[in-house]
């Protein structure tokens, strides 16, 4: 893998940092008065998804990350890996550990479309769709009256996600949830 | 007046990157020691809009090539600079409400290097060393440091990263650390503290102007052209011969100040952009 130089950073490029693969967010020259010039970068640890703010002395390298993201669509879990199929046309199926699955687990659905990161081949990160439509499996029951406004319940959906919805949801509605948030957005007719 | 941007010898100021033209010489830096040769022969206040050339500098408050407003004042001081600086900028305001531009407000803020540090750090600056200062920030902020970083390098880290970005306001910040004199004078203060005669003028958080009281010792400017290419040896930077030419007069400079002024960053602040790019 080709390594960059501290010019020729800019947001969007993976790199290794302390031996994980990062994409740099945000890249600035700063040179103080009479100082050493240096960049100041903010990267995300595709692995964690942890953003860390490092300094490099101007002229630093770091090696590339051979980081690929791919649309795939979530088949099935087995107990140990999480199992996606490519949606480009070659149907190339790939498994997930615990790690890379970790933070969307709870908006998985089958058949669904998500974005998974690769690294060196790998599975690393798994992001779902901003927005899912997910079936409630478990909420107290709807209260009459309350239909737009008012307060808000729990609801256990059919991936074992638990968002807050307005207390007019029943058991076996779907709603559609914004996974960044985990916040309900609004009731889905079926 | 104008002087030659292509000179026989480049700036050894340790953290600036000549741009060497083959075998012909320098693109300067500055125009400062063209400048002072003029200075030293004729003792005249003098001025120029001119490019200056910095190798590597490339990002959202630089460019390799930008142009300096450069003006000497014989027999002035850095106070009376200060008004200069105050003066001039009411005219561009004066200047833009005629085209109905929301002209930058005026320098209202003066303050010590020392004032602004203590205010944040809790501590004087001019009283620490290399140790105390790595304290002060969070290793991340000094990672880009090693173990040639000087003094200097410190300071500058910790001062840009704490303080500059709240000198929003036009403010001029005077009295800097005495390892960053570059040509200006160093003076001690009643307070004791050894610091360097020059101020500088933040709009943004950005620097936009530089002023020294100037240094009119040539012993003195030898020592530090010396001291320049000692930190450009360890760092493995390519040694700067000394400017004979300004050596040879510099002991007949006048007693004067000095400003360079960034017009692209001024730009910048008085259109209120966020990436030179814009201007």
């Amino acid at each position: 893998m080709a390594s960059y130089s501290t010019n020729e950073f800019k947001s969007g490029l993976k790199v290794m940092l302390e031996g994980d693969p990062c994409n740099i967010v945000e890249n600035e020259f700063v040179k103080p008065g009479k100082g050493q010039a240096f960049n100041r970068v903010r990267l995300k640890n595709l692995k964690t998804g942890r953003v860390w703010e490092r300094t490099f002395k101007s002229g630093e390298s770091l090696e590339g990350a051979d980081v690929m993201e791919h649309d795939m669509e979530y088949l099935y879990a087995d107990g140990q890996y999480w199992h996606f199929m490519k949606t480009d046309g070659s149907y190339e199926q790939l498994a997930a550990d615990q790690a890379a699955v970790e933070d969307s687990i709870r908006w998985l659905k089958e058949t669904d479309k998500v974005t998974v990161t690769l690294w060196d081949e790998v599975p690393i990160a798994v992001a779902p769709a901003n927005f899912v439509e997910l079936e409630v499996t478990e909420t107290d029951p709807g209260l009459k009256g309350d239909t737009a406004q008012g307060g808000t319940k729990p609801a256990t959906l059919s991936t074992g996600a638990v968002v807050k919805v307005p207390l007019f949801i029943n058991i076996g509605e779907v709603v559609r949830v914004d996974t960044r948030t985990a916040e309900y957005q609004n009731r889905v007719k079926q | 007046m104008t002087t030659a941007t292509l000179r026989l010898t480049g700036s050894s100021e340790t953290h600036l990157e000549n741009i060497q033209v083959g075998r012909q010489g320098y693109l300067q830096t500055s125009p400062e020691h063209a400048m002072k040769c003029l200075l030293a022969e004729h003792r005249l206040s003098i001025f120029q809009i001119c490019p200056a050339y910095r190798g590597g500098e490339i990002g959202r408050r630089h460019r390799t090539e930008f142009q300096m407003l450069e003006w000497y004042r014989c027999g002035h001081t850095l106070a009376e600079l200060m008004d200069d600086l105050q003066a001039m900028l009411k005219y561009v305001g004066k200047q833009m409400e005629k085209y109905s531009i929301q002209p930058i407000s005026q320098i209202s803020d003066r303050y010590s290097y020392r004032e602004l540090f203590e205010k944040h750090f809790k501590v004087n600056p001019h009283s620490l060393g290399i140790e105390g200062l790595a304290g002060l920030v969070a290793p991340e902020i000094t990672a880009h440091l090693d173990e040639h970083s000087t003094l200097g390098d410190y300071l500058d880290t910790a001062f840009s990263d704490a303080i500059e970005p709240q000198l929003l306001a036009p403010t001029i910040v005077y009295d800097f650390p005495a390892c960053q004199a570059a040509l200006a004078e160093t003076k001690q203060l009643s307070t004791g503290d050894l610091v360097s005669d020059r101020f500088e003028l933040y709009v943004g958080g950005v620097e936009i102007a530089n002023a020294y009281q100037e240094l009119c010792d040539g012993k003195e400017l030898s020592r530090r052209f010396a001291a320049n290419n000692q930190q450009r040896q360890l760092t493995g930077k390519p040694i700067i011969e000394d400017d004979m030419e300004l050596l040879a007069v510099i002991d007949d400079l006048p007693r004067c100040a000095g400003m360079a002024l960034g017009i692209d960053r001024l730009t910048m602040a008085l259109r209120g952009l966020d990436d030179i790019a814009g201007v």
